[in-house]
């Protein structure tokens, strides 16, 4: 007979026992034993469709142990109460052999997971962990994943727990990279991203980033990062179709990571110091990968000095993205005045002209009609400060600059000071005519800082 | 309103008495700001919000109100104040 | 559970506000904008009354209302006035 083990949260076990319910495999011959309560390991079996025996065996999952079974599924075959041969993870063409049925289908192997025991945390019903995380106030709304010491030392991978990134403002918490790898763990970053958080937020620490203000203004705004070079794919962000999140693991995680240093360390939380009459959805945390291979331009680092094969993580204040449809434009000056007028009425419609930054991300077909027309990126930040002007007898009503009430009614004012507060990257999906345009967290002087990412400890 | 009051903590730090005024709303922030400086007891002086869309005789009314406590915080020991 | 917590949860030594006299007149008060719109029109009454109570007045400015004044108009306050309005923060 075969003992099979598994429980409902290893995603190959729930394959095994899916595979094996549709083959109709023998019961005699097979029993799974399910590391679950019986409450769900009835639910397991109900959702599988398997015809054979399933019991339960809750913890300390005496049986599971005493068969030596630290993975899941593993078959354990027995006869007359020795064990003669065991299969772990899924292996279509062994089970077939014991049990003499056909199972088709694919994948005909994938690896197994760790067996329940290793998912306990000793708490039973382990939402106590989580509970306790949000009544400590260590969270941004969502669940954390508790900083254990362990977890924590992982995430340092070696390093000086007691080296200081410096003091965040407004709260004046130090930013010891034991508290940014506690952070970046309660985001549930994994350790390999760790080098992109510390560079991030040295980047929102530097004097010129203004992280004070930033934090306690009623604006919407709030830090977002954009990553360059190789850290791209060594740690698996995303710069492609749906960049702007949700998705990626690597992504909202690395942007929630620094939320929570600036908002948990650094003591800027919503509703206290920091005074955010909206908040925006980004303010969770954003992070975007830029699509370096799909871009007809030097990518963003490339244009602010680093070499291209460096690893940078850019931080910009940002509001909430507007996004730009152009489905239409046939030319390269047409898609330039589409960005620039749906920018126009960014961060606001008539505080023009506007001294901060803007962060346009112009997906890869947008880019492509740039790239057919020989349009460098200088020409169409150029076209796109040149497109974004209006006479100051349309921009004078509401909330105006000084500069709009005493000019001329028909003076011709842009959008920004100078084209040089238009920032571009290229990123999304390779089908769909969406771009988008980040306005800034205006009045903080320099918003986009970029650092190089350091790998070594 | 944070700015202002990690400003006046420091002037008060080096001796100099001060008047931070601020509006309403920020009553919470200023007390959270200064408590995180170190220096729970300050208390800014607060008046009518909002101030963008006021008239100049209106703030001059509102400042001629609150004068009583910007001088009571320039010229009394705090006593809690 | 031995947690790391990611708050700095060192508590800041209290500080003192500074001495205060009973007077205003003959002091030297600085009106320190901190350059958001409205709020010069706000501290030209306040100087004003200010000045009726026989107090001598300066005025002075952030570069920006979004940050902490610079370090070196701190010392400059230090050094000439002995008291500071600052306003208007809203």
């Amino acid at each position: 007979m075969t003992l099979l083990f598994a429980h409902a949260d290893c995603p190959t076990s729930v394959l095994a026992l899916r595979r094996l319910g549709a083959a109709r495999a023998d019961g005699a011959a097979l029993v799974c034993v399910a590391q679950e309560t019986p409450e769900a390991a009835a639910r397991l079996a109900r959702r599988t469709g398997v015809a054979f025996t399933v019991l339960a065996e809750d913890s300390p999952y005496p049986v599971s142990r005493a068969h030596g079974v630290d993975a899941v599924p593993t078959a354990v075959v027995l006869e007359r109460g020795e064990e003669i041969e065991r299969v772990v993870g899924w292996d279509a063409a062994a089970y077939e052999r014991l049990l003499g049925v056909q199972l088709p289908g694919e994948p005909r192997s994938k690896p197994g997971c760790g067996a329940r025991w290793m998912y306990d945390y000793g708490a039973r019903g382990g939402l106590d962990e989580l509970e306790d995380m949000f009544e400590r106030g260590w969270s941004d709304g969502l669940p954390v994943i508790p900083p254990t010491r362990e977890r924590v030392e992982a995430m340092l991978g070696g390093r000086d727990r007691t080296d200081s990134l410096g003091f965040i403002p407004p709260g004046h918490g130090e930013a010891t990279l034991e508290r940014v790898a506690a952070c970046a763990v309660l985001a549930g970053c994994k350790p390999a991203y760790f080098p992109l958080v510390v560079a991030a937020v040295e980047a929102a620490l530097d004097p010129a980033f203004n992280a004070h203000g930033i934090a306690v203004t009623t604006q919407p705004a709030g830090p977002i990062v954009i990553v360059n070079g190789p850290a791209r794919e060594r740690v698996g962000l995303n710069s492609g179709m749906g960049v702007l999140g949700p998705g990626a693991r690597a992504n909202m995680t690395l942007g929630r990571a620094l939320r929570l240093v600036l908002t948990l360390t650094g003591g800027a939380l919503p509703g206290a110091l920091d005074r955010s009459t909206l908040g925006n959805p980004a303010k969770l945390g954003l992070c975007l990968a830029e699509n370096e291979e799909a871009s007809p331009w030097e990518p963003l680092h490339v244009e602010r000095g680093f070499a291209p094969d460096a690893s940078t993580v850019t931080v910009f204040a940002a509001d909430a993205p507007l996004s730009v449809s152009d489905h239409r434009s046939l030319t390269a000056d047409e898609l330039a005045y589409v960005l620039a007028t749906a920018a126009g009425a960014t961060w606001s419609p008539f505080w023009w002209p506007m001294d901060y930054q803007s962060l346009f991300v112009v997906c890869p077909e947008h880019a492509a009609l740039f790239r057919a027309a020989g349009w460098r990126k200088a020409r169409l930040r150029e076209a796109i400060f040149e497109h974004a002007v209006r006479p100051a007898r349309e921009l004078n009503r509401g909330e105006t600059t000084p500069y709009v009430k005493a000019a001329d009614p028909e003076d011709r004012v842009h959008k920004w000071t100078d084209a040089d507060r238009i920032l571009i990257v290229v990123a999304g999906g390779e089908a769909g005519r969406f771009s988008a345009v980040f306005g800034p967290c205006g009045g903080m002087g320099e918003t986009a800082i970029t650092k190089e990412v350091r790998w070594t400890t | 309103m944070s700015c202002s009051v990690h400003d006046v903590v420091r002037l008060e730090e080096r001796g100099v008495a001060t008047a931070a005024v601020g509006t309403q709303p920020f009553v919470d922030e200023a007390l959270e700001q200064a408590r995180v400086l170190g220096m729970p007891d300050y208390r800014m002086v607060l008046i009518e919000h909002p101030v963008q869309v006021a008239t100049t005789e209106e703030l001059h009314r509102r400042a001629a109100a609150a004068f009583d406590a910007v001088v009571s915080r320039l010229t009394v020991t705090s006593r809690g104040s | 559970m031995d947690y790391v917590s990611p708050f700095d949860e060192r508590t800041r030594e209290p500080r003192r506000l500074a001495p205060r006299t009973a007077d205003l007149r003959g002091r030297r008060v600085a009106l320190l904008d901190i350059s958001k719109a409205r709020g010069a029109e706000f501290l030209d009454e306040i100087e004003r009354l200010l000045r009726e109570r026989g107090a001598a007045t300066s005025r002075h400015a952030k570069p920006t209302f979004s940050r902490p004044a610079p370090p070196e108009l701190v010392d400059e306050l230090v050094r000439d006035v002995e008291l500071v309005v600052e306003g208007l923060a809203d």
